[in-house]
């Protein structure tokens, strides 16, 4: 039989005893593993075009306030681009802190992956075009975004968004077979709580 | 009511509720952001790049009870490298930190560069110029640790301040200035950054800290021969127990031929080839019976000097290996230079030895050491000179600092500068 204790921000009695409340302790709080959907050859998308797209919400049903940060966890890349074309998969975020949030849709940015390799002016005619293509693979990626604070009650929407785009030059040739290919594969999110502390 | 038994450390206790303090967690402590930075170049003309795209720096002092170790996230937001044909370029990180100090010159090292650069073959009598080509790579939006390369957190005692910085460069390794084929329409040459942001994070650390003593500087002693042997006499004062540590060195022959007395462990070298440089530093634990000298291989080659030195240290924990870095400079017959730079090392050891062994051929050098340190030794001889400083508990990391020669080192093959640092024993709490 123990005594129970008063307790505030991050502690528990019980009568088992006294100690940290699980909130205390840095922890995964919501997971999503999202699969690319566009996988393979592609054609010329001067706006982007979904590869990934998923979301992640939490709510903070602790008592206590809570510290956000997002784990962006990108799968292997890949992009194949004929000159004088650019492939590139495009990684984008939003989020919104609220009691029922609902993040904008994610706009793209300077958050790329890809690239070209161009051995020919804009000017060229599809016949003349040059023979010269472009391979780029990464390794897997991790990327942290910091969320914030979160009190009790509120909730977290995390949206998140993988595109193929093909900015600039584009042009077809005529006399071999061009090939142009985007692979995201996955991404994994993963939401990590912290409790509040001091600076 | 009685409140209960807490170490107040780690719980705060108000109007009788218990509650962990709020430093006694994973947290972030210190945020700084820089960029975003994008610049276009002229892709047929211009020199070699080398600048600073931006900095950013933070601090953090441990204004809690307890030691605190800190670490570091640097996310980019997203990067892009686009050059015309045989330039080479890439966005380049350095890191650097400093503890308990004021974080003006930090030491940065060089982490991870991101960049690219193609070549179509264009090449020959004819072909001056290059032909039409771009080569363009994005990298996504990534987090790295600080100072990725040293393992572990670093240790903030309380009042202490950490000092983080993150620089980013451009550099090239070619620039491509001359004229492109048909005229440079369509060209590109740029870089875009879309910005970085730098984290420090703190965890409490339990449990008594780990106190180690300061050794003392004993006496030292040093040699000049053109022999094929150097003896140097033991340091007077040197007895059972002591630790030694041996700089010595010369500019001929092979850096085989400076051989070792029996006894003595190699613990780092620079080996400049045949006919240049070589220094060695070796060290000692003084045992009961130990003779008057000590006598260190040279090439005897004519006119060639063949340097020893030896500094005894008390109260040395021989069973920590100690810290060491050597860094060669190169002579400069143009600009000369009076200051030789100590490479800057990361060591929690309590005593740091630096020396520097000039090369040079045009008479005697005297040296003054670093800011800080105090001079133990200064050798000449008509073409070498040698001089060991040194410190009671250095800052950490040690710094970029140099001895001063008395006037410019022009002609010769160099200098060698070292820094050693040595820890005592575990201070039993008593």
């Amino acid at each position: 039989m123990s005594l129970k204790i008063c307790t505030f921000e991050y502690m528990l009695s019980d009568h088992r005893g006294v100690g940290m409340r699980k909130n205390f302790f840095p922890r995964i709080v919501a997971e999503a593993f999202l699969e690319s959907t566009r996988d393979g050859e592609i054609s010329r998308s001067p706006d982007p075009v979904t590869m990934i797209d998923g979301d992640l919400t939490w709510n903070n049903n602790t008592p206590d306030v809570q510290m956000l940060a997002m784990q962006i966890h990108r799968g292997p890349r890949t992009v194949v681009a004929q000159s004088p074309g650019t492939v590139v998969i495009h990684d984008a975020f939003s989020h919104q802190i609220a009691i029922s949030p609902q993040a904008d849709f994610p706009s793209i940015m300077q958050d790329s992956s890809g690239g070209r390799l161009q051995i020919d002016r804009p000017s060229v005619a599809r016949d003349a075009v040059l023979y010269g293509r472009f391979f780029f693979d990464t390794d897997d990626s991790t990327c942290w975004a910091p969320i914030g604070e979160i009190k009790p009650g509120f909730s977290l929407h995390f949206r998140y968004l993988a595109a193929v785009q093909t900015p600039g030059t584009w042009t077809i040739p005529s006399e071999f077979e061009p090939r142009w290919e985007a692979h995201a594969r996955w991404t994994r999110l993963r939401a990590w709580a912290f409790p509040l502390g001091s600076l | 009511m009685t409140q209960p038994c807490v170490n107040p450390d780690h719980f705060e206790i108000v109007d009788g509720a218990i509650a962990p303090q709020p430093w006694m967690q994973l947290r972030t402590v210190a945020t700084a952001q820089a960029g975003p930075k994008s610049v276009e170049y002229d892709s047929s003309g211009g020199g070699a790049k080398n600048e600073l795209v931006y900095k950013l720096q933070t601090h953090w002092t441990n204004n809690t009870p307890m030691r605190q170790m800190v670490y570091g996230i640097v996310t980019n937001g997203g990067q892009q490298v686009t050059l015309q044909a045989r330039s080479r370029a890439y966005l380049e990180y350095q890191h650097g930190f400093e503890i308990s100090a004021d974080g003006e010159d930090i030491p940065m090292v060089s982490v991870s560069p991101f960049g690219g650069g193609a070549d179509i073959g264009q090449a020959g009598v004819l072909s001056v110029g290059t032909g039409f080509c771009v080569h363009d790579v994005r990298m996504n939006s990534t987090s790295h640790m600080f100072m990725p390369h040293i393992t572990g957190w670093f240790p903030v005692e309380p009042g202490e301040k950490f000092n983080a910085r993150v620089e980013l460069w451009f550099k090239s390794e070619n620039w491509e200035n001359s004229m492109i084929d048909k005229g440079d329409q369509g060209t590109e040459s740029l870089y875009r950054d879309a910005g970085t942001r730098l984290d420090l994070f703190a965890v409490p650390m339990l449990g008594e800290p780990i106190e180690r003593s300061t050794p003392t500087v004993v006496g030292a002693s040093s040699k000049i021969e053109t022999d094929t042997t150097v003896a140097v006499s033991k340091p007077a004062g040197t007895v059972d127990g002591d630790f030694m540590i041996a700089v010595v060195g010369n500019a001929s022959g092979n850096a085989g031929q400076v051989t070792l007395p029996a006894g003595w462990t190699l613990l780092d070298q620079y080996d400049g080839g045949f006919g240049v440089l070589h220094v060695k530093v070796a060290t000692k634990s003084a045992g009961p019976t130990e003779p008057a000298s000590y006598t260190f291989g040279h090439s005897g080659l004519p006119l060639s000097e063949g340097m020893a030195q030896i500094v005894t240290l008390r109260g040395v924990d021989a069973a920590v290996l100690p810290d060491v870095a050597l860094q060669m400079t190169k002579p400069s017959l143009l600009f000369g230079g009076k200051n030789t730079m100590l490479p800057s090392i990361v060591s929690y050891n309590k005593l740091m030895i630096a020396f520097c062994f000039v090369n040079q051929f045009a008479g005697q050098i005297y040296q003054t050491p670093p800011p800080g340190m105090t001079e133990i030794t200064d050798d000449q001889g008509d073409y070498n000179a040698l001089s060991i400083a040194y410190q009671a508990n250095p800052p950490i990391p040690t710094g970029l600092r140099a001895f001063k020669a008395d006037r410019h080192v022009l002609i010769g093959d160099g200098r060698v500068s070292g820094v050693i640092t040595v820890t005592g024993p575990v201070i039993e709490p008593t």
